[in-house]
């Protein structure tokens, strides 16, 4: 059976700072799936989850989103079309209180729907209580974890059809990660498509579907789970340290 | 060469201080808007030693630059916390308050060629040393023209100095610097201290060719001329604050027609060169590639 | 009875610092940047209105929004050519030096349509009353209570609205806001319009009670502005608004001991002292306790 593709990447370079960091990389994500890019340092991954959010436009290839072909749009466009982004370090507003964050999440439609957007965020302090506690609190007070969680929160109040997530694990307590990682995985299994970029391979190893493998700017792997495992050559290599 | 001509050549000469000045400030990282300040400090400084105490053309000039370095010596301790918008501020309330202070120096002397002294609004008048030593406007230009060129020169020798290599460090990435175990603050002091002294020093010659200074000459337009010149020049060469001298003074102020439309035509260009230079024309991109391409033709 | 006089035409006097200092102060508190052509800006907005109500000999009513129109329209000039292309973390200071050179084009114009010294400005022509052996000037007193409204309006869009909810994001993180769909490049042009209707008024404000304008008018804005913005804290509307009134106030008194020049040697003096001793502003953050604040705001 053919399941349906969500995103598809054709031969996508992108420049970073007079710099190539992509060369070339062809993926694709199921919907309803969690696909994982994992790899080194400084393989690409980031750039790439930057240029299929718009951030970064990209000199050659193509992406194409839920039949649509959306390269080089702007990221503002792209937010309606149902792609977030949820950032590498979180990135909230510091200075905005939890709930503001998560109306400037939904500002795509905080014109439009302004009773809508107040259901949804009942919805995100019923998923997440910590921030229904913290609904005043500057969102730059808040620990590293709850801070990831509003992230999670603030991206999904987009109401995204593929949600991009880079490297959520990043600068967290084991335990937190373990957290993070059970609401990921509780996200996907309610039919969210997911795009996870992520260093600690093990972990993503443990929710992941379908897993791309990064070098250098080129894609050098692509496959299930099982044929991941299968790669010893690519574990030595790549998942050497973290895979333990 | 006429004298329009040499007049002109004479200002862009004397305007390249402020610019170097500026320049030197932006190595390190910071935006000065007050070296006009120090400017005016050299111009009164030299003036007082040549017009009322008499004192030859060399110690003059000298005072002027240690004068003015120490001023801003005093603006760079008092700014050592503070950096990008807040020290660019606070170097400009600094200069006005030089400036204005000028405003409440009175004191002058009655010679046979006249009244001379600081004298408050009224400025200093009468500073009559080129009169003097009858030094006509073409050896004044080779005066000041040949103190430009040993400033320049001297800086384009200095550039490959780990002084400077320092600086630039820390003007691009202070956290980077210090990890390498650069100290930022002596590199700040001691640049910021030495552009003073330049401008000090250029103000000096100024005083000494207009004969007259008063305070309202060193105001913030003086400043904003200066620092736009080393701008769109770019910091990769001393030479590129030049560029800005020459664009501005040297194409719009002489083409007659042009000059009438001059304050708006470069206030325009500058904006429209930061956008295509955002680091100027000579940028430091721009020398070390230069400086690559020049190693690989030696060694092929 | 004679100080209280001097301090009660100090803070009236201030009222114009605390108009200014709010347009300085909203596109600060956004983009986290200084316009230094913002009194130019304005200056340039008066001057071609100017021209027009001479060509066209127009009331008084259909004057003031001509100035608000030109004030917005040649502050929307300077935020597209200096401010919007350099966008990017390292154009903070460029974009400052951009709007620098473009203060001498725009004063250049202002002084090219205002060929004379002064120029008469229509005024309100509200009378002075007295109060308890105290003398009150109508106009400013009209220009201390439009100061007040506007920063209390400015104050609740900014923190009770969701358009407010939208400046400060971009305010916070321009990048973070961008991925939440945010199209930051309107945000800041829609700033740069509100700063030029609200310098507008403050512009008409301040002249009318001058009843003339100068072609220094642009630098005076730009400096009172700053320094009231500055002394009251960066980016904080309410700081704004006291700061001018604390500037004027201070003046006064200075230049009243010391003499006229005293009156900007104070400016100057306070704007040094709070960069020194609180660069955030009495009303701000503190810079120096506050680092990764200070990281943001610069």
């Amino acid at each position: 059976m053919a399941e349906k593709k969500i995103l598809e990447v054709e031969g996508l370079e992108t420049s970073y700072d007079m710099i190539k960091a992509l060369k070339g990389v062809s993926l694709s994500a199921l919907s309803g799936k969690l696909t994982c890019i994992l790899g080194p340092n400084g393989a690409g991954k980031s750039t790439l989850l930057f240029t299929l959010a718009g951030i970064l436009n990209s000199d050659r290839g193509k992406v194409i989103f839920d039949g649509e072909d959306i390269t080089n749009q702007k990221t503002s466009d792209l937010v309606e079309k149902g792609l977030a982004l949820v950032p590498e370090n979180r990135l909230i507003f510091p200075h905005l209180t939890v709930k503001e964050n998560l109306l400037a999440g939904a500002y795509s439609r905080l014109a439009k729907e302004r009773e809508k957007v107040e259901q949804d965020i009942s919805a995100m302090y019923a998923r997440f209580p910590v921030l229904k506690e913290r609904s005043s609190q500057l969102g730059g007070t808040m620990s590293g974890g709850e801070q990831q969680m509003l992230s999670v929160a603030r991206a999904l109040m987009s109401k995204p059809k593929l949600l991009l997530m880079d490297e959520p694990s990043v600068g967290l307590a084991p335990m937190i990660v373990n957290e993070i990682f059970a609401i990921i995985k509780q996200l996907n299994a309610e039919g969210i498509s997911i795009v996870l970029v992520e260093q600690n391979a093990s972990k993503a190893l443990e929710i992941g579907d379908y897993f791309y493998l990064l070098d250098q700017g080129k894609q050098i792997f692509g496959g299930s789970r099982e044929a991941i495992l299968k790669e010893n050559i690519i574990k030595k290599a790549y998942l050497g340290e973290s895979a333990g | 060469m006429s004298l329009y001509i040499v007049t002109i050549l004479t200002n862009m000469t004397l305007i390249s201080f402020i610019a170097i000045s500026a320049y030197l400030i932006l190595i390190v990282g910071e935006v000065s808007f007050g070296q006009q300040a120090f400017f005016g400090i050299g111009a009164y400084m030299t003036a007082t030693s040549t017009a009322l105490l008499g004192l030859d053309i060399v110690v003059a000039l000298c005072l002027a630059f240690i004068v003015s370095a120490l001023f801003a010596l005093v603006l760079s301790f008092l700014t050592v916390r503070l950096s990008g918008l807040y020290f660019a501020v606070a170097s400009l309330s600094f200069a006005e308050l030089l400036r204005l202070s000028l405003y409440k120096v009175d004191y002058t002397v009655e010679t046979n060629s006249g009244t001379v002294g600081p004298n408050g609004p009224e400025g200093f008048q009468n500073i009559r040393w080129i009169f003097e030593n009858n030094i006509s406007p073409e050896n004044f230009l080779v005066i000041a023209l040949s103190s430009l060129l040993a400033l320049i020169i001297s800086l384009i020798f200095m550039e490959n100095s780990k002084l400077f290599k320092n600086a630039r460090l820390v003007g691009k990435d202070q956290i980077v610097a210090q990890s390498i175990g650069i100290r930022p603050f002596f590199y700040r002091v001691s640049f910021i201290t030495l552009a003073g002294g330049v401008a000090g020093f250029g103000g000096g010659l100024f005083a000494l060719f207009n004969t007259y200074i008063e305070p309202s000459m060193f105001g913030i337009m003086l400043g904003v001329h200066g620092l736009a010149y080393s701008i769109i020049g770019g910091l990769g060469y001393p030479l590129g604050p030049l560029i800005g001298v020459f664009i501005d003074i040297g194409l719009l102020e002489s083409v007659r027609f042009l000059s009438e439309y001059r304050m708006i035509l470069f206030g325009g260009l500058v904006a429209a060169i930061l956008i295509i230079f955002p680091e100027g024309i000579i940028s430091p991109r721009l020398v070390s590639r230069i400086k690559r391409k020049l190693v690989e033709k030696n060694n092929a | 009875m004679e100080y209280i006089q001097i301090s009660i035409d100090g803070i009236l006097y201030g009222s114009s610092y605390s108009l200014i200092a709010l347009g300085f102060s909203l596109v600060f508190g956004v983009m986290r940047r200084i316009n230094l052509a913002y009194g130019s800006s304005l200056l340039l907005g008066v001057a071609i209105a100017l021209w027009v109500e001479n060509k066209l000999n127009i009331s008084i009513i259909f004057f003031i929004p001509i100035v608000l129109f030109f004030c917005s329209l040649s502050n929307l000039y300077v935020e597209r050519f200096c401010f919007a292309p350099h966008n990017t973390k390292a154009g903070v200071v460029v974009s400052m030096i951009s709007s620098f050179a473009i203060w001498m084009q725009l004063d250049e114009i202002s002084a090219q349509l205002l060929p004379d010294r002064t120029h008469s400005f229509p005024s309100l022509e509200i009378s002075t009353f007295e109060f308890g052996g105290i003398f009150f000037r109508g106009d400013q007193i009209l220009n201390i209570f439009v100061a007040f409204i506007i920063s209390a309006i400015l104050f609740l869009v900014v923190y009770k609205t969701r358009y407010g909810i939208v400046l400060r994001a971009v305010s916070n993180s321009a990048d973070t806001a961008k991925l939440m769909g945010c199209n930051t490049n309107l945000v800041n042009s829609l700033t740069f319009i509100v700063a030029g209707v609200l310098g507008g008024i403050a512009a008409f404000l301040v002249l009318s009670t001058e009843s003339q304008v100068t072609p220094l008018f642009g630098f005076w804005c730009t400096v009172k502005g700053l320094v009231a913005m500055m002394i009251g804290g960066l980016g904080s509307l309410t700081g704004a608004f006291w700061g001018g009134l604390l500037l004027g106030l201070l003046e006064a008194h200075f230049s009243y001991q010391f003499g006229p020049v005293f009156r900007e040697i104070t400016t100057f003096s306070i704007l040094l002292i709070v960069l020194i001793i609180r660069p955030g502003g009495l009303m701000g953050v503190n810079i120096y306790k506050d680092l990764k604040s200070r990281d943001e705001r610069i």
